[in-house]
């Protein structure tokens, strides 16, 4: 917190981000049409992106970016001037292009050395950009470095209203080298009319050519927008005052080529992850002092009021403040959970360059088609899907798109196509990833399986069993090992990625037609969906997402095996019963309930068990609060909460109860043959 | 001899008085009692000192965690230090003290019987504990101290904290 902040390493960050949503914009115009038919616009967004890097980059003398971006630009300007044809070879080209562009801003980012074979992807785009001699220059090339500036300064009256003095700014000036000024008074009234308010004074400067045109920006900056400002090269000759000042169209469109195109975007702000991390954690604090208080207020009026007058409690002006004060922290803890939210996009453009490196090294063409872009999720649940996607799109291309001759001859497309898509369902973010490629050949994978012993031979296996397999620990396809995928750290991966985030994963596939995977997640990892359960006295928070049913069952309804393990039938099936209470550790209080309730629930890799309870109490949101920190591991445990009576509730681990519980019966069993 | 645990290394750099390479300078400790026993920790450490509220059992716990409680927002781990140091001493629920330490970004609550001063003392005068084998093989004193005739025990909480202590006492 206290340590001091370089204002320069501010700055640097904020290109850099700003970069990120420069990149952006790029490859979406790059993509905006599909290939080989760019519009006019996404051309102009293209070249305004990649300047506005440029220009960024010189200011901090990243010369590898700079003459690469001056390449790239260089490109699109002859596009953009009518000069170049598009062909969907040279849109792949920069497509490619842009995506060194992000390599080399990333290096930069991190001070890493940056790939020097930037002129490979220039080279691709065809003719040579310009002379060799344009390369590693900051300069811009539309500039002639040897002319003095020329700076028309218009001050607007809002300029004088503000605060500001033109004086102090052409002694500015004076102060960076020779300055030589003129005023313009053209426009100055005779005296009877003149309104001292309004600026009606304008300013011609000539300049040393020396002087860096940051250094002069950097004066007006506080300015920029209460004057008609040009900053020119002295190399046509502009007349003094009248021709710009009678223009302020011109002199306003000349002063914004240089920054950064303002698009019609919403207005956002850049805000510390903390920040917004310790917004959330006051807020979930909120939450839970107003349900504090108004379990207080409960317990007070249950006391004071006649049990014939308790609905009127409930209409008590303080009942309803208390009522409106919940719903409108509900609403905040909404607002902020919603300002953690981002839009896919940017991971799934992460992912079309990742199918186009794929396609690229495979030789198998494709085209990934982004469907839902817009969709927001919490941003930690994006940072954490990226790997597994990874995974995915690579093996896509990999096993499930066949090759280009293949393809022909089957009759589709030789270009693959692979579709990313996500949408909202029922609170959870669902992510589909389907190609049009071969399909699972079910056949080709059971042998393998039984080959590399997972199954027996005998065994019958339904299509989905069959493909349960490919989410099997070091079971790969491919029958050769690329350098893409097929190291055998495949789908297993995936699987364990995708639980680790709270999520399930679906394969649906068709032979011949293609594969379609379908995650299904949380829209946020802070909090969870549970089931607010008591057993041996204690109250725990199972998540919604494990349980498959629940059930009042009286102790009639067990039965035993030999080696003592209970089970119970539930949805036409037998299931192993376990006791929470037990399984955790809590000495049971001697009280078997006649009545518990069995939840039946299932893990990642469908095993289920019905868990025992002693209650259930609710179904609520909570908010998680990691234990691992100060308390280490807890066997069953997957983290906290804190309920709305103030007190910890521990939120359980379903995979890893079943897995307890497996351990304890496997134990068991030993005790019993060792006696 | 001056005892040059990592304890007194941590505060000492954010506060100059507390060097330890200058005998003279006086280092302040948080008195208390467990049991009948006196102890103390370096007050650097302490965040803050709280009542006791009921807190919510860990499974598979050792003994001497009682469980966890809420801090503000926080899960805070509660561990009962007479049961941490083997000391006989009451139920916790009628020791109405929480004393809330942080070691190395770590927070833990220790339940004391009760808080009974500040004490300052010269660096200089801490000496490292015995090396006497204890049970459990868990060094929890971290120095020792002659204080007005009285022998001060500074306790070193990393190693009463969970994450520390895997195996059960």
């Amino acid at each position: 917190m206290t340590q001091p902040h370089d204002p320069m390493m501010e700055i640097r960050a904020g290109f850099f981000l700003e970069c990120d949503e420069l990149l952006e914009r790029l490859t979406d115009s790059l993509d905006a049409q599909g290939f080989g038919t760019l519009g006019d616009e996404a051309i102009h967004t293209a070249f305004r992106a990649v300047h506005s890097v440029k220009g960024g980059a010189a200011a901090f003398d990243l010369t590898d970016l700079v003459s690469f971006a001056h390449g790239v630009e260089t490109h699109l300007d002859l596009v953009r001037s009518g000069k170049r044809q598009i062909t969907s070879v040279f849109c792949a080209a920069l497509l490619r292009s842009a995506d060194h562009l992000a390599v080399l801003v990333n290096a930069a980012r991190h001070g890493t050395a940056a790939p020097q074979n930037g002129a490979d992807f220039l080279a691709a785009l065809g003719t040579p950009a310009a002379p060799a001699t344009a390369f590693g220059t900051p300069a811009l090339p539309n500039t002639i470095p040897d002319q003095p500036w020329r700076i028309h300064f218009h001050p607007h009256a809002q300029l004088y209203t503000s605060g500001n003095d033109p004086l102090h700014l052409l002694n500015a000036l004076t102060e960076l080298g020779d300055a030589e000024i003129t005023c313009d008074w053209a426009d100055l009234p005779n005296l009877q009319n003149l309104m001292p308010e309004t600026g009606v004074l304008a300013w011609t400067i000539l300049l040393p050519a020396h002087i860096p045109e940051a250094a002069i920006r950097e004066t007006f900056e506080f300015v920029e927008d209460v004057c008609d400002l040009v900053i020119t090269r002295d190399c046509q000759a502009i007349i003094p005052g009248t021709a710009i000042a009678h223009n302020p169209a011109a002199s306003a469109t000349a002063t914004h080529t240089p920054s950064v195109n303002t698009a019609a975007d919403m207005p956002t702000v850049r805000v510390d992850l903390d920040r917004i991390d310790r917004l959330m954690n006051l807020v979930g604090e909120l939450a839970i002092g107003q349900s504090m208080l108004a379990q207080t207020l409960d317990a007070a009026a249950g006391q004071a009021i006649a049990p014939d007058q308790r609905h009127r409690g409930r209409y008590s002006p303080t009942a309803l403040a208390l009522d409106s004060l919940g719903t409108l922290t509900r609403d905040i803890q909404d607002a902020v959970m919603r300002i953690r939210a981002q839009p896919v996009k940017p991971l799934f453009q992460r992912m079309s360059r990742i199918l186009r490196e794929a396609s690229a090294v495979l030789g198998k063409p494709a085209e990934l088609i982004c469907l839902g872009e817009t969709t927001e999720v919490d941003r930690s649940v994006i940072e954490r899907l990226a790997e597994p996607l990874t995974h995915m799109i690579r093996n896509a291309v990999d096993h499930g798109l066949e090759l280009a001759e293949t393809r022909r001859m089957q009759g589709k497309p030789e270009t693959g196509t692979v579709t990313l898509s996500a949408s909202h369902r029922a609170g959870r973010i669902i992510v589909e990833l389907a190609d049009d490629g071969s399909g699972i050949n079910r056949e080709h994978v059971r042998t393998m399986a039984v080959e590399r012993g997972l199954i027996d031979p005998d065994l019958q296996l339904s299509d989905a069993e069959i493909d349960a397999l490919l989410f099997h620990p070091g079971f790969s396809t491919a029958a050769t090992v690329s350098a893409i995928s097929g190291r055998g750290v495949g789908m297993d991966v995936v699987q364990t990625a995708i639980r680790a985030l709270g999520g399930r994963i679906a394969i649906q596939s068709t032979l011949g037609q293609g594969t379609r995977f379908t995650l299904s997640l949380p829209l946020t990892l802070a909090v969870l969906d549970g089931m607010v359960v008591r057993a041996g006295g204690q109250t725990f928070i199972l998540p919604l997402a494990a349980i498959l049913e629940t059930a009042a069952i009286t102790n009639a309804g067990f039965r035993e095996l030999q080696d003592g393990q209970q089970l119970i039938r539930l949805r036409d099936q037998y299931t192993s019963v376990c006791d929470l209470a037990a399984t955790l550790g809590y000495t049971a209080q001697n009280h078997t309930p006649a009545r518990r309730i069995a939840i039946l629930i299932t893990d990642e890799n469908d095993q289920r068990m019905a868990l025992l309870v002693d209650q259930v109490i609710d179904q609520r949101q909570v908010v998680i609060k990691g234990l691992s920190n100060n308390c280490g591991v807890i066997p069953g445990i997957a983290a906290a909460t804190i309920l709305g009576d103030g007190h910890v509730a521990l939120i359980l681990d379903p995979g890893e109860l079943i897995h307890l519980a497996s351990l304890k019966a496997a134990a068991t069993q030993h005790i019993r043959l060792a006696g | 001899m001056v005892a040059d645990t990592h304890l007194f290394a941590a505060p000492a750099v954010s506060s100059p008085r507390l060097a330890p390479q200058d005998g003279t300078a006086l280092v302040e400790f948080l008195a208390f009692l467990v049991g009948d026993e006196e102890y103390c920790l370096p007050v650097m450490l302490v965040r803050e000192i709280r009542g006791w509220s009921q807190p919510t059992p860990l499974p598979h716990a050792n003994t001497a965690l009682v469980g966890v409680i809420n801090l503000r927002g926080t899960v805070l781990p509660v561990i009962d230090l007479g049961k941490a140091l083997a000391l006989p001493c009451a139920d916790p629920k009628q020791r109405p003290v929480v004393i809330v330490v942080e070691d190395s970004a770590r927070l833990g609550g220790l339940i004391v019987d009760r808080v009974l001063d500040i004490i300052a003392l010269p660096a200089a005068s801490l000496e490292p504990p015995p090396a006497i084998p204890t049970q459990g093989g868990i060094v929890c004193i971290a120095a020792l101290a002659l204080h007005d005739g009285r022998l001060l025990r500074i306790l070193n909480p990393s190693a009463l904290l969970p994450a520390h202590r895997k195996d059960p006492v």
